[in-house]
């Protein structure tokens, strides 16, 4: 469709109805997903650049006297974010505007908002829609989640689980214990502790299962404590997440993991085109979202 | 795999011309004509988004695939319901105005040439990535009018975007696909493309006698 006439809108012309039967536009800023999920930043030109440094590693035995081994650093990965313009606009013609007798039916603002916050949930989601697709790659060359992460020293690690499981305690515990032990960038053991599961809304019942009850929530162990539950995670079901019911990942506490990041905060503007009489409300903003650091996330790709 | 969102029709996406704001042009519609679905027998009303032709008598008709296309509808006057002028987001069909001018039916047409649309394809995108999608800009389609009848009492002409292929003689070009965010799964139904118009009514390089 084109523009919002009298006749796109027939049915509010006059006052005879007792309900707009609608979306809801209250609290969509609020009702955000990506905002719970992704670290929110703002950035200041074009483009920004991450980069990825190693340092040295471990340092040497050194025999009596003997010159002390010389270490280096090295430069790993680029991680560029570009600014990226999002923007709609709705034209209504003058009849329209004055005639409606329901400001719900045209509410142009509180429209224009829905469509663009849910436009930046859907766009931070396809971080992990495309997660394990060869074709969106980031900085290092791989997609988000990858068993092939270059190290800048030489070497991969991996960010996705070897054998994919399901949502359960036993997923919980190998994916913990994959956690404590990822390499730095340096390529020495690190470790990261667990913050979160990120899982399509199908899986949320099956993970407040196992990350709530106090006791291990599998048949004949129900004396065992259940140590899903004392890592404290939240379960963050993301509804966009629409390519899958039984992929999941876990984060870390690993700084610069998924990031959105406002070049422009959402914007409205509303002006007249007197040619046509018609007015014209738009809304865009500008954002970049990716991710600098693979270390933030363990992927299942059931 | 997931469906992308589903969306009427041809929407208008952007200006052929620079001018921001589609410009509607009032034709009339032919007193009792009902339009039909490509399969000739699902009578259908006319929407806001379905592509017509010029009628010989100066009127506009249903465009079904194959044909040249004139425009896109974008809104309707009033039309006679059997009792008052009513104004409507649909033109049901058949209707009747008995003849009077002042009864006519009339629907807001922007001329197709006049801009870029958005429409969904009536399938899986052939290749199912952004890259098999990508490799249709350029190519030739038509539309179809794939009849929904799911409301009865208001059926949809739905046309879509059908097929892929290079031949001149297709409706539409595909100019680009559609940035809109609703393209998340190019595996699911519904990949919207901006296309603009390659059969016109309204020839845009039309020859002019006499130069």
């Amino acid at each position: 469709m084109s523009s919002i006439l009298t006749s796109v809108v027939a049915h509010g012309l006059k006052e005879t109805l007792e309900e707009i039967v609608d979306d809801s536009t209250d609290g969509i800023e609020a009702a955000a997903v990506f905002t719970q999920w992704c670290d929110i930043r703002t950035m200041e030109d074009n483009y920004e650049d991450d980069l990825e440094m190693a340092g040295p590693g471990y340092a040497s035995e050194k025999p009596e006297s003997q010159e002390t081994a010389v270490g280096t650093i090295r430069e790993g990965a680029i991680y560029r974010y570009l600014a990226r313009t999002f923007a709609l606009k709705l034209i209504v013609s003058e009849e329209a505007i004055e005639d409606v007798k329901y400001d719900k039916i045209i509410d142009a603002a509180m429209r224009l908002k829905r469509s663009l916050w849910k436009t930046a949930d859907v766009d931070a989601t396809n971080m992990l829609v495309r997660a394990t697709n060869a074709s969106y790659v980031y900085g290092d060359g791989q997609p988000l989640a990858s068993n092939a992460h270059p190290l800048p020293n030489g070497g991969t690690f991996s960010n996705t689980l070897a054998t994919p499981l399901a949502p359960s305690r036993q997923a919980v515990i190998i994916a913990t214990s994959t956690i404590r032990k990822y390499p730095g960038h340096d390529g020495t053991t690190e470790g990261f502790e667990p913050v979160s599961i990120l899982s399509p809304t199908e899986q949320w019942a099956e993970w407040d299962g196992v990350l709530l009850s106090e006791k291990a929530p599998e048949a004949n162990q129900f004396n065992l404590i259940n140590v899903a539950n004392r890592l404290k995670l939240k379960n963050i079901p993301i509804k966009y997440w629409s390519n899958t019911t039984t992929n999941w990942c876990m984060t870390t506490d690993a700084d610069n993991g998924p990031n959105f990041r406002w070049k422009r905060r959402p914007r409205n503007r509303s002006w007249v085109d007197n040619d046509h009489q018609v007015m014209k409300y738009s809304i865009d903003a500008r954002w970049s979202r990716g991710t600098s650091e693979p270390r933030a996330i363990l992927f299942s790709n059931a | 795999m997931a469906d992308n969102m589903a969306k009427y029709g041809f929407r208008w996406s952007m200006s052929a011309n620079s001018h921001p704001c589609p410009n509607p042009l009032r034709r009339t519609v032919a007193d009792g004509y009902q339009a039909k679905a490509d399969n000739t027998t699902s009578n259908v009303d006319l929407n806001i988004g379905d592509p017509v032709k010029a009628m010989a008598d100066g009127t506009v008709a249903l465009c079904n695939a194959g044909e040249s296309v004139f425009g896109i509808i974008v809104g309707f006057e009033p039309y006679w319901n059997g009792s008052v002028m009513q104004p409507t987001n649909r033109l049901p069909g058949a209707t009747t105005g008995g003849g009077l001018f002042e009864r006519k039916s009339a629907a807001l047409v922007v001329p197709a040439n006049s801009g870029y649309w958005e429409v969904d394809l009536n399938a899986v995108a052939p290749g199912g990535t952004e890259a098999t999608a990508n490799a249709f800009i350029g190519e030739n389609f038509d539309h179809a009018i794939v009849a929904d009848v799911s409301n009865p009492s208001q059926p949809k002409a739905n046309p879509k975007l059908f097929g892929a292929h290079t031949s001149a003689t297709a409706q539409w070009r595909c100019e680009g696909v559609s940035t809109s965010i609703a393209n998340q799964d190019f595996t699911g139904n519904y990949v919207k493309f901006i296309v603009r118009v390659n059969e016109s009514q309204e020839t845009p390089a039309a020859n002019v006698v006499g130069v």
